[in-house]
């Protein structure tokens, strides 16, 4: 089975800090990490790959520090990585991060599955994995907490707000991969060595035979026009003293809306 | 002289630091509740090779050297020094095989070890005092092919978890002759006695290791008879120093890390506390104890590597840094004001492990012995 | 030029029965419609239509695209986004609307990607600009981020309870417009089938309709999250979560408030170890009375809440709870 993983770099979330003068996020110095749910699609194919047999290809648009994603998920278990990285490519909408990772997928050679995750921890929009089957031509399917292979093809249970809903397609197909799906597992040093043998390509505009107008900010179908200020806050009242008094007051504060008890959330 | 780490190392780094962030983190407070370290916990660094990293390629494990070793030690040690002293003992079990084993006992253990199937450890001290090996009364007689060992080993770590222990006995037809005995789960005789209760390390396991009328094969020496004193001290000065230096490195990064992150949040009259010279002073202290200790380790592992002898260096890693990994925690418990002791705050445990540091693996007055008798040399 | 096409709505429905957020925006689109002198679509897919399509004439949409089909009874998201891209080719509809949900979130990016034109994803705000364009406002750390499409239609993926529901309107009289699957361009190659659905065991109470929520984060930890919800209980409201809290599995992706998660306006709202992220509090529509517990008094939170407890949530938390229990 040859399984593609799109993995997308983003910038640890605990170390994102705004400018208290600007409001504005501090971009510089905060390290990246692999985005976590693509972990989970990594996961999941590394464990199709021991059942099934096959290779995973692990893919990602980024600059040219994504490498170190790239090396990560290698070095996790994947068996070659692309990389899509030129200037070109800077301030990507989802539409035109599609159809760079769908140019890219299609560079690695043909393939049975693409796997995403369902969204990314900075832009999460989870419109990547759809567009991305959409520009190749292949069904998919989104949030996905199960997978297995079946005669047919891909059988998987996809989760939604009202329950669960099991479907099946042919191969080649799309899916995007939800946490619950699996734990990942760490890297494993005699693994990691490995690594640095594998194959990391790294393609370019060219390379993926792109025009600027189809990728990058001129290649999106939307953009950001303004920024509008968040609403002022109510300045919280501190209420300090010994606890029993804190929950006192809190209590009394309560009481005083009036509110009819629902019975609780059993 | 280059300051960086090579691609491995990176990647070591990396992956040590994901385990300690991502799985071992959440075990800690159960760790330290129960004084207990989970299957699960040991397991789970057996499957990431944790186990492996000094191991020969040839027996299944990383060969990777010294410096691999310290940068491994330090993440988890970042997070739980605990776990990272069973791993520095295990390497350590694991060092006089590698080293002075036989090809027979290289292919018996090593594999397995590597696994994480056999914890390994080191037994030398004794209550006769653990500053002086040649004080250790464990005595071994010969009988046949096999030899017999009486005796008791104190403050052994992993004494109640280890099935091969490496221990040193005293030669019963020559009291000057010290010779390594590996005791195995084909040993009838040895057991684990008492568990001791530490401050710190909480999970890691210290207590007795007690051997009546011990059986072990002539097959199960390292290296030769009498080479007892030679490999254990080898295998202290340049394993067991390092370890103990890399446990230091963990605890130093997690107090600064903590001191930080608590001095930025913390607001008194109107500003965050480490506005206060005070508390910056302070913590320029800790980031260059973090630092300096850093350097000396691994200075001394990179010598190590290059396969010159490092046990002076090691010395002083070991010595600097267990010293600074304890006016570290405490700055960092001073820095939380009454909160850093408190047992909901993790920089309580930092000064309590720090602390057990000093005296595993060779105190502070041994390492100055050690340092100073090779200053003296060295310029006089 | 798009001046007098339709906005579109892509309906949801679960075994027969409009999803909520049809008819939020539903609402919004009529309201969007009425300034730009437009008409709005709504597009419909499922086993029988009748009922909701009467219902949603009523409620005042202008045009129904119905369509019908056994296959179309359980969210296939191949097929239903051949459906939608294949009737937006057809009628070219100015914008199209979906619910920022699993369902509509799939289907409006196939359909973005397959037309070739832009999405926004997770809007909590929609209007148009002087030049007539469709302002999609999507909250972020750093404020509100605004885009707009360069091409049409212009599509948004709107949240769940940004835009209130719209009074039944009696005199509806839209026009429906049916069509068969198979004339829709692409609906016959389908190479998904869905084999079956089964519905989670529901909350009594959702997130949505909550009068009282208390929201743990972070700061909370997976030892203490019980506390979480004695206090909920106690108080005789639900539970809510930030992003980290999801992430950790303390509590399910359906408790999630906020960008990616639910819209809530309860009355009494209660964040405990909550830094006060606005991808956080844009989720939270203004509540009457806000209180925080957080350990760290420079936390954002304290900027929004109406009261603030500096502190462990640890020492507070089982007071307030004895206190709430005893004054049941
Ligand atoms: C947590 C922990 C784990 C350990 N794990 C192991 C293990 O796995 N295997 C093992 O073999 N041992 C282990 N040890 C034992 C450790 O190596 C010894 O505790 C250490 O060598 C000191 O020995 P001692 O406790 O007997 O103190 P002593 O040797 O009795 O020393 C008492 C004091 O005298 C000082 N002193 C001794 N000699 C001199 C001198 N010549 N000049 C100046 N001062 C001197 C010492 O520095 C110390 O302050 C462990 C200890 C601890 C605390
Ligand atoms: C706050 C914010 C809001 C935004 N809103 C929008 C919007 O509404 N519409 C829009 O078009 N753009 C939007 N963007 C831009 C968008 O984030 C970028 O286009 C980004 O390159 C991809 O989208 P995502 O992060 O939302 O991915 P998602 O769709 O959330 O990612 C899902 C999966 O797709 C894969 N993937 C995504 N990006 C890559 C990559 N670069 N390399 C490899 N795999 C990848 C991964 O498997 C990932 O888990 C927004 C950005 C921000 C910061
Ligand atoms: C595109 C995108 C979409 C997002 N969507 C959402 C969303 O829908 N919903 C959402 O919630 N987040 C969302 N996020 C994440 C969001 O940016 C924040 O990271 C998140 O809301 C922070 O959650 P938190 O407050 O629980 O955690 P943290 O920011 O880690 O805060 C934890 C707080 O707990 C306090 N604390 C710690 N211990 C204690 C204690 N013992 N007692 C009291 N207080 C304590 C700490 O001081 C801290 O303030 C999104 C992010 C992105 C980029």
């Amino acid at each position: 089975m040859e399984i593609v993983v799109c993995i997308k770099q983003v910038p640890d979330p605990g170390h994102i800090q705004l400018d208290p003068k600007t409001g504005t996020i501090i971009r510089g110095g905060v390290p990246a990490i692999i985005n976590t749910v693509d972990k989970n699609a990594l996961e999941a194919a590394l464990q199709l790959r021991k059942i099934n047999g096959g290779r995973v290809t692990v893919v990602s648009m980024g600059p040219p520090s994504t490498v170190e994603a790239l090396q990560e998920a290698l070095a996790l278990g994947a068996d070659r990585a692309a990389l899509a990285s030129d200037r070109a490519f800077a301030g990507a909408d989802t539409l035109a991060t599609s159809v760079t990772l769908a140019a890219l997928i299609n560079k690695t050679g043909p393939f049975d599955l693409v796997l995403c995750g369902y969204s990314s921890l900075d832009g999460g929009t989870a419109q990547v994995g759809p567009q991305t089957a959409a520009i190749l031509e292949v069904p998919f399917f989104t949030a996905v907490q199960k997978m297995e292979k079946s005669a047919a093809g891909i059988q998987v249970e996809m989760e939604t707000e009202e329950g669960v809903v099991a479907a099946e397609s042919s191969l080649p197909a799309l899916a995007t991969i939800t946490k619950g799906m699996n734990r990942p597992r760490g890297i494993r040093l005699s693994e990691a060595k490995k690594a640095k043998n594998k194959e990391l390509f790294t393609y370019d505009l060219q390379g993926l035979g792109l025009s600027d107008d189809q990728v990058g900010e001129k290649g999106s179908g939307v953009c950001m026009v303004e920024v509008l200020p968040l609403p002022a806050g109510r300045d919280a009242e501190i209420i300090s003293g010994e606890p029993e008094e804190i929950a006192g007051k809190i209590q009394g504060e309560i009481m005083k809306l009036g509110l009819q008890s629902r019975g609780g959330n059993k | 002289m280059d300051f960086k780490f090579n691609e491995d190392q990176e990647m070591l780094s990396k992956a040590a630091r994901s385990f300690a962030d991502e799985f071992l983190a959440e075990y800690v407070e159960g760790i330290e509740e129960n004084d207990e370290m989970p299957r699960e916990v040991i397991e789970e660094a057996a499957a990431r090779d944790f186990m492996a990293v000094t191991i020969p390629e040839e027996y299944d494990g990383l060969g990777m050297g010294h410096l691999a070793r310290i940068i491994l030690l330090e993440e988890i040690s970042r997070v739980s020094a605990a776990l990272g002293m069973l791993l520095q003992v295990w390497h350590l079990g694991i060092h006089p095989i590698v080293r002075f084993g036989s090809e027979e006992q290289k292919q018996k253990y090593l594999p397995r070890m590597a696994a994480g199937e056999l914890l390994a450890g080191l037994a030398v001290t004794e209550s006769t005092g653990g500053s002086d090996p040649t004080a250790v009364q464990t005595e071994a007689v010969k009988d046949g092919d096999d030899y017999i060992l009486n005796g008791r080993k104190v403050y052994i770590t992993s004494s109640h978890l280890s099935k091969v222990v490496g221990v040193m006995a005293r030669m019963a037809d020559d009291p000057k002759s010290f010779t390594i005995f590996l005791l195995d789960e084909d040993c009838p005789g040895w057991r684990a006695g008492r568990q001791e209760k530490k401050i710190g390390f909480k999970g890691s396991n210290t207590g007795d290791l007690i051997m009546e009328d011990c059986r072990v094969p002539a097959a199960n020496i390292i290296g030769k008879i009498g080479d007892g004193l030679k490999i254990g001290l080898n295998s202290i000065g340049e394993v067991g120093r390092a370890g103990m230096a890399a446990v230091s490195l963990g605890i130093l990064a997690a107090s600064l890390e903590d001191a930080v992150k608590f001095s930025n949040s913390r607001v008194l009259g109107g500003k965050a506390i480490n506005k206060n010279q005070a508390i910056q002073i302070k913590l320029a202290d800790m980031y260059m104890d973090l630092e300096m200790s850093r350097l000396l380790a691994y200075k001394a592992a990179t010598l190590g590597d290059e396969g010159q002898r490092c046990d002076t260096e090691m010395a002083m890693a070991k010595y600097y840094s267990s010293e600074a990994s304890v006016r570290s925690a405490k700055a960092a418990c001073d820095i939380h004001g009454g909160l850093g002791y408190m047992m909901e705050t993790p920089t309580q445990r930092y000064l309590r492990d720090a602390l057990l540091v000093i005296s595993s693996a060779g105190t502070t007055e041994i390492q100055q012995i050690i340092v100073s008798k090779a200053a003296i040399k060295k310029y006089s | 030029m798009s001046k007098n096409r339709e906005i579109w709505v892509v309906a949801e429905q679960r075994q027969g029965e409009l999803k909520r957020i049809t008819l939020e925006l539903l609402g919004r689109a009529l309201s969007l419609a009425e300034e730009k002198g437009s008409q709005v679509g709504v597009l419909l897919m499922g086993k029988s239509n009748d009922n909701l399509c009467r219902e949603l004439a009523q409620k005042g949409a202008d045009r129904i695209y119905s369509i019908e089909g056994d296959v179309l009874e359980l969210y296939n998201p191949e097929l239903y986004s051949r459906v939608v891209a294949g009737l937006a080719k057809e009628f070219e509809p100015g914008a199209i609307l979906l619910g920022a949900t699993v369902q509509g979130s799939a289907v409006s990016s196939s359909v973005a990607a397959t037309l070739r034109t832009g999405l926004t994803a997770h809007c909590c705000d929609l209007s148009f600009s002087e030049e007539g364009r469709l302002r999609q406002v999507v909250p972020s750390l750093e404020g509100y981020y605004v885009f707009v499409s360069h091409s049409y239609p212009e599509m948004a993926s709107v949240s769940p309870g940004v835009f209130p529901l719209l009074p039944l309107e009696e005199a509806g009289k839209g026009e429906v417009v049916n069509r068969e699957l198979s004339s829709i361009e692409g609906c016959l190659e389908i190479k998904t089938s869905v084999l079956s659905f089964e519905k989670s065991v529901k909350d009594a109470v959702s997130l949505e309709d909550a009068e009282i929520i208390v929201a743990g984060g972070a700061g909370v930890g997976s030892a203490g999250w019980s506390m979480v919800e004695d206090l909920a209980e106690a108080l005789g409201g639900v539970v809510g979560a930030t992003r980290p809290a999801v992430d950790e599995g303390w509590i399910g992706h359906e408790r999630l408030i906020g960008q990616s998660g639910k819209n809530v306006s309860p009355k009494l709202f209660v964040a405990v170890g909550v830094s006060g992220d606005p991808l956080h509090l844009s989720g939270v529509r203004e509540p009457e009375l806000f209180f925080a517990i957080n350990k760290n008094e420079k936390a954002a939170i304290f900027q929004f809440a109406d009261y603030g407890v500096v502190g462990d949530y640890r020492k507070v938390l089982p007071l307030l709870i004895e206190a709430a229990v005893n004054s049941r």
